[in-house]
């Protein structure tokens, strides 16, 4: 939908093509594996080719982001959840339940929504070299940082000192 | 983008060593199971019991004050691209940003989150109490290792002598006085 059809983008076009499919693979592996911190670790690579995706898009900022936030954070905040529950280590064969129906009730209806406004944003639209970037760059965004969103950006250090005195006191030993 | 080449050669590489490793490793190497190689190693000493399942929830804590400071790192690439445009305004708004971050990890600290192990009671130390004398950490020491019936009379000729012979002895003693 996003890539170009001109040789000068060939490159680009085979590792989209090369990465797309690795995400698809780990993400079903995700959702298939008996192991919990095995489908984290694939969520890794999941979260990896959504970052190799923004490099493709001459996006570096988004990409180091999604590398820190997603794989350094969020994957680790999984990993340390598994390690603090009771949650088994090994292979389970517990793991899947009997909810399958109601996760296509909302996974179908999500995908066709999320499908549809992808399609209805861009229908066939292509990366030119002419046209203007579609992904802004890194100084463009922290202008809109420092500027436009300047008490959202202050508010966040707000939600970062609220996430951590929330950790503190559900760590608390009273 | 071409600019990304080596990052490729390098994550190819990478994999490729990664595979060429358990290639050799399984072919190559003897394969000699028991049950002593495969049981856990713990310096030689027999397992005796399970790991346990459950970490203790201080980790918790480690991984959110990790998580935190990422995502405040992450905040400080944008400002750092454009610092010299900024210049002092951009110095005040991040410097409220991070003050803000940094005020719960001292809240952090000063609620003991960072404090690992079992608590430790502060305990008055008897021998270097500030209220010790010249004579009492002589006794002390002195006493060691004696019987206790010994105790006052090797000491009584030593108490009675220093005030007696100050002005020979102890020449700051006698000039104080």
């Amino acid at each position: 939908m996003l890539a170009v059809d001109t040789p000068q983008y060939l490159p680009e076009n085979i590792f989209f093509g090369i990465i797309a499919f690795i995400m698809v693979v780990s993400a079903l592996r995700v959702v298939t594996t008996r192991n919990v911190v095995h489908a984290a670790l694939w969520l890794i690579l999941v979260l990896a080719g959504v970052a190799g995706n923004f490099i493709l898009l001459g996006n570096e900022f988004v990409a180091v982001t999604q590398v820190l936030v997603y794989i350094g954070a969020i994957v680790v905040l999984f990993l340390f959840g598994v390690m603090l529950t009771r949650a088994p280590i090994g292979a389970d064969a517990h793991l899947d339940n009997d909810q399958r129906p109601l996760a296509l009730v909302v996974a179908l209806p999500l995908l066709a929504l999320m499908g549809y406004v992808l399609w209805d944003a861009w229908k066939d639209t292509k990366i030119t070299e002419a046209g203007p970037p579609i992904v802004a760059s890194t100084s463009v965004l922290s202008d809109s940082i420092f500027k436009t969103y300047l008490i959202p950006f202050e508010a966040a250090s707000v939600l970062l000192l609220a996430a951590l005195i929330g950790a503190i006191v559900l760590a608390r030993r009273d | 983008m071409s600019s990304y080449l080596p990052v490729l050669v390098l994550f190819v590489l990478a994999v490729a060593f990664g595979l060429l490793s358990l290639l050799v490793s399984i072919t190559l190497s003897p394969k000699a199971r028991s049950q002593a190689k495969e049981a856990p190693y713990e310096c030689g000493i027999v397992p005796g019991r399970e790991a346990p399942e459950r970490f203790p929830v201080k980790f918790f804590l480690v991984a959110m004050i990790f998580i935190v400071f990422d995502i405040e790192i992450i905040f400080f690439f944008p400002w750092a691209v454009v610092f010299r445009e900024l210049g002092g305004y951009g110095l005040a708004v991040i410097g409220i940003f991070a003050a803000l971050v940094f005020e719960s990890f001292v809240y952090l600290i000063g609620n003991g989150a960072l404090e690992w192990g079992p608590r430790q009671r502060q305990r008055r130390a008897e021998i270097v109490s500030p209220d010790r004398t010249l004579t009492s950490t002589i006794r002390r020491v002195g006493a060691e290792g004696r019987p206790a019936a010994l105790e006052p009379a090797a000491l009584a000729p030593a108490a009675h002598h220093a005030p007696g012979h100050g002005d020979h002895g102890h020449g700051d003693h006698g000039a104080a006085a």
